[in-house]
């Protein structure tokens, strides 16, 4: 054996940017979380160009996924056209001549930060979230070595705690975004950031998704057709925000997750937070013929 | 970084491999095909100088694994484990394997295993990835396989199983219940 | 069609970067250049940071991010994490080492000698303002000494284990590719101490002095003495595929032993890529808190490790700036609904003590 046969000819960078010791490190992790639903495993989250917090878990593994013929959508808050989103995207198409696509329905790998679409994903995309904190029982355990002890041991009791001083203190379950979950009747997660709305959608859902959270060097699956039951008192059922009767300014249409607008006036419009969503209801107004996929909520409800 | 990349020959044939093997595993009972042969493919796509792995009676495959870099051990204590289950004799060596700690369950072996689709002992699987449920006949793998699997695997501990058949690949994580029918 | 604004968005995006750059105007060879020769601490801090040894490339990063040094840090490590790994070099001790400056404040003298090197230590700390007027300030020359030191020095431990003073740990034996490696497993705790050592090799130099400091100060039982400081050039021995052993090069490093004496003399060690005195030293002294019973975060490897990575600690730092209103409108939304219940229950509106998610 020469020094040649140990190299390759030199290239500045590789396909997908990471090269093939991480790529195999993150696939073996990946396939550890699908067979182990909502248990975080520990990976060891190379450094990207970009900063930390900023979706390096989501970006490793759509990096990991990365085809030349993907097609990837990125949004952050809901919107294809936010300014981190379209960075992301753009890494992407550099690294891995994949197609970009803002519709929902035409991606096969979508990465979000803080949002799950309105339309229903299908059983051939896969979903990636950006996750900045893994650790569901962080608030009641900083220390992650004990957390994780806790976690062997279904050891929930100080997380259905809070719940229950939230409810005695302000009469509701206060938890806003990131609410507590039970996947597959065994470990409880941070679904991230999503709010309340979208965590229904995770439940038996025919898409696989990933959650990744790149700083903290953790990553957790959600297979398809998985149970993910938000940690609710059976006498006071789970309540997602009360968007189901606000109607977006812009395109009419009512039931969806919404963002608030606020107006001088002191009043607040609302818009569709799903951008793309708003986007093909906008266009068909216009006269365009978009389809527009079956959602999952129908009439602000999901069951 | 001007320009964009182009994937080489093995960039297309891992990433492929990776993409079947993840979803035969998100959707146990469901076969997918490798882009070649598969515990080969399958080894391709997983193994570098960070794993361990052992292999059964196959030492022209056993030397294909060491190319990558893998260290060869005992299966009590190797990521990943290549062989034919097909007596109850080798179902036994089973017992020894890695199945993780409450606090690391990943830590634990992944086995490929050969077998024949289409028949032989009927399956019945339920569980994450299922539907409702799905029926899986395997032919090639020792019928006692199950029932040991079954022993081994106290959910979040046990070990993750592809069975492989020529290029076509089904994965069973600890997740899954299997019946025999 | 207000979504359509949004998108403008992209082209500020792509403006505000070129404003940035447009600041910093052409970066040449000759500015990198520069960089290196007239900043080598710097340079040395950003290589040690990144945990990649090639001064071209840390005084490129320095350029390129106009020397906002997390971003440089950020930059280096993108890149490292690219690089193939072709080979591992040997282990060294410190005896191979090509030492300029080795110190110990624990005795007088020590065998070997005391080397001061290059320091600022002694000088008086006065800006030449001359310098702005046009004068230029030209370094004095350096009097070459008589019986120069020897490159290359022995290690004080092994005196002091020789002696009975410090006990001696086993060490394992552990061929270098087989060292856990931080850069390509995850940190579990508790840490392996390959995987502690090169977690604060690559630490945030002042995030590892404001927790040193902090058990230098009283927030825990280190009384710190520098049992020994050097500055040197590392030999990075390589094996040929033929067998050959051969120099690759030499890398300059740093590295601290700290002592401190509880019911026993113990030590505390650190080194990292580049010649940084005050992360060693802080690091070694970290290195000895975590073995310490100490109810002080200082004193916990894991506070102590994730706290000072700089990448990490930088960039979720900065995340902040990116919006969040979807999490704020969910928050919103449950604040809104308890008032709207007080409201329907006659009750006076109550604060809201919500446990605020770490976003």
């Amino acid at each position: 054996m020469s020094l040649k046969d140990l190299t390759k000819p030199w290239t500045a960078f590789n396909y997908g940017f990471l090269d093939e010791s991480a790529k195999r490190e993150l696939r073996r992790k990946m396939l550890k979380a699908i067979a182990i639903p909502g248990y975080q495993v520990p990976y060891a989250s190379r450094e990207v160009p970009m900063a930390r917090g900023w979706g390096t878990g989501g970006l490793q593994v759509t990096l990991t996924l990365l085809k030349p013929d993907a097609v990837v959508k990125v949004i952050d808050q809901g919107a294809d056209d936010s300014v981190n989103a379209v960075s992301i995207r753009k890494f992407f198409n550099r690294v891995g001549g994949s197609a970009e696509t803002e519709d929902t329905s035409q991606a096969t790998i979508i990465q979000s930060r803080h949002r799950v679409p309105e339309e229903k994903l299908r059983a051939d995309q896969v979903l990636v979230l950006q996750v900045p904190n893994p650790e569901p029982l962080r608030p009641v355990q900083p220390d992650m070595s004990i957390a994780r002890e806790m976690h062997g041991d279904a050891d929930y009791g100080q997380l259905w705690l809070v719940l229950y001083e939230q409810l005695v203190k302000s009469g509701r379950i206060m938890q806003g975004t990131e609410y507590p979950s039970l996947v597959n009747g065994r470990y409880v997660i941070t679904p991230s950031p999503i709010p309340r709305w979208d965590v229904k959608k995770l439940h038996q859902a025919e898409h696989l998704t990933f959650l990744s959270a790149g700083r903290e060097k953790r990553i957790y699956a959600i297979p398809p057709f998985t149970n993910v039951e938000p940690l609710v008192f059976d006498d006071v059922p789970y309540r997602v925000e009360d968007h189901q009767d606000k109607t977006c300014y812009r395109t009419d249409v009512t039931g969806f997750f919404m963002n608030e607008l606020p107006q001088e006036d002191g009043s607040s419009l609302y818009e569709l937070s799903d951008s793309n969503f708003g986007i093909k209801h906008l266009k068909n107004s216009q006269g365009e013929t978009l389809t527009i996929g079956e959602t999952w909520y129908k009439n602000g409800r999901m069951d | 970084m001007q320009v964009t990349l182009t994937p080489t020959a093995t960039d297309c044939r891992t990433n492929t491999a990776f993409e079947v093997m993840m979803w035969a595993l998100s959707r146990p009972g469901s076969i997918g095909t490798l882009p070649g042969d598969g515990m080969l493919t399958a080894a391709e796509c997983l193994l570098d100088n960070e794993c361990t792995f052992h292999v059964q009676d196959d030492a022209p495959f056993q030397k294909a694994l060491i190319q990558s870099g893998a260290r060869c051990g005992p299966m009590s204590d190797v990521d990943y484990i290549f062989g034919d289950f097909n007596t109850s004799a080798k179902v036994q060596t089973l017992r020894t394997v890695r199945t993780g700690t409450l606090q690391y369950p990943d830590n634990s072996a992944t086995l490929f295993v050969s077998a024949f689709f289409g028949s032989g002992t009927h399956l019945r699987l339920t569980g994450p990835g299922v539907a409702d449920h799905i029926t899986l006949a395997v032919d090639g793998v020792d019928p006692s396989f199950w029932s040991v699997r079954d022993d081994i695997i106290r959910y979040p501990l046990g070990f993750d199983v592809y069975l492989v058949d020529g290029d076509q690949v089904v994965g069973l994580p600890r997740s899954t219940k299997i019946e025999v029918l | 069609m207000a979504y359509v604004a949004t998108r403008g968005g992209e082209h500020a995006i792509e403006q505000a970067e070129r404003l940035f750059r447009s600041d910093l105007g052409k970066i040449s060879a000759a500015r990198v250049s520069e960089i290196k020769t007239s900043l080598p601490y710097l340079v040395d801090r950003v290589m040690g940071e990144a945990s990649l040894y090639e001064p071209d490339l840390a005084a490129l990063a320095l350029a390129q991010a106009g020397g906002e040094l997390s971003e440089a840090v950020l930059l280096l490590r993108a890149y490292r994490t690219t690089q193939p790994r072709i080979g591992y070099a040997k282990t060294i001790e410190q005896a191979d080492l090509f030492t300029v400056r080795r110190i110990s404040a624990a005795f007088k003298d020590i065998p070997g000698g005391q080397i001061l090197g290059p320091t600022l230590d002694y000088s008086h700390r006065l800006l030449r303002v001359e310098v702005l007027t046009g004068e230029d300030y030209v370094p004095e020359p350096v009097i070459a000494s008589e019986t120069p030191a020897p490159a290359e020095q022995p290690s004080l431990t092994a005196w002091q284990k020789a002696q009975g003073l410090i006990a001696d740990h086993a060490t394992d034996d552990v061929a270098p590719e087989n060292i856990p490696d931080l850069t390509r497993e995850p940190l579990l705790f508790p840490a392996p101490r390959a995987h502690k050592l090169q977690s604060l090799a690559r630490a945030e130099t002042g995030g590892v002095l404001a927790l040193g400091y902090s058990t230098m100060r009283g927030y825990g039982d280190i009384h710190p003495t520098v049992n020994e400081l050097r500055l040197a050039e590392a030999p990075v021995r390589l094996r040929h595929p033929n067998g050959t052993v051969f120099n690759a090069g030499r890398v300059r490093v740093s590295q601290a032993e700290i002592i401190t004496k509880s019911a026993k003399l113990e030590l505390g060690f650190s080194a990292t890529f580049g010649w940084n005195e005050v992360k060693v030293i802080s690091a070694a002294t970290l290195d000895r808190a975590s073995a310490q019973d100490a109810p002080h975060a200082a004193s916990t490897e894991e506070f102590v490790l994730y706290h000072t990575e700089p990448v990490e600690s930088s960039g979720f730092c900065i995340h902040f700036k990116l919006p969040h209103y979807v999490t704020f409108q969910s928050s919103l939304d449950a604040i809104r609904r308890v008032k709207a219940d007080n409201v329907e229950n006659g009750k006076a509106p109550e604060p809201v003590n919500e446990k605020e998610p770490a976003l």
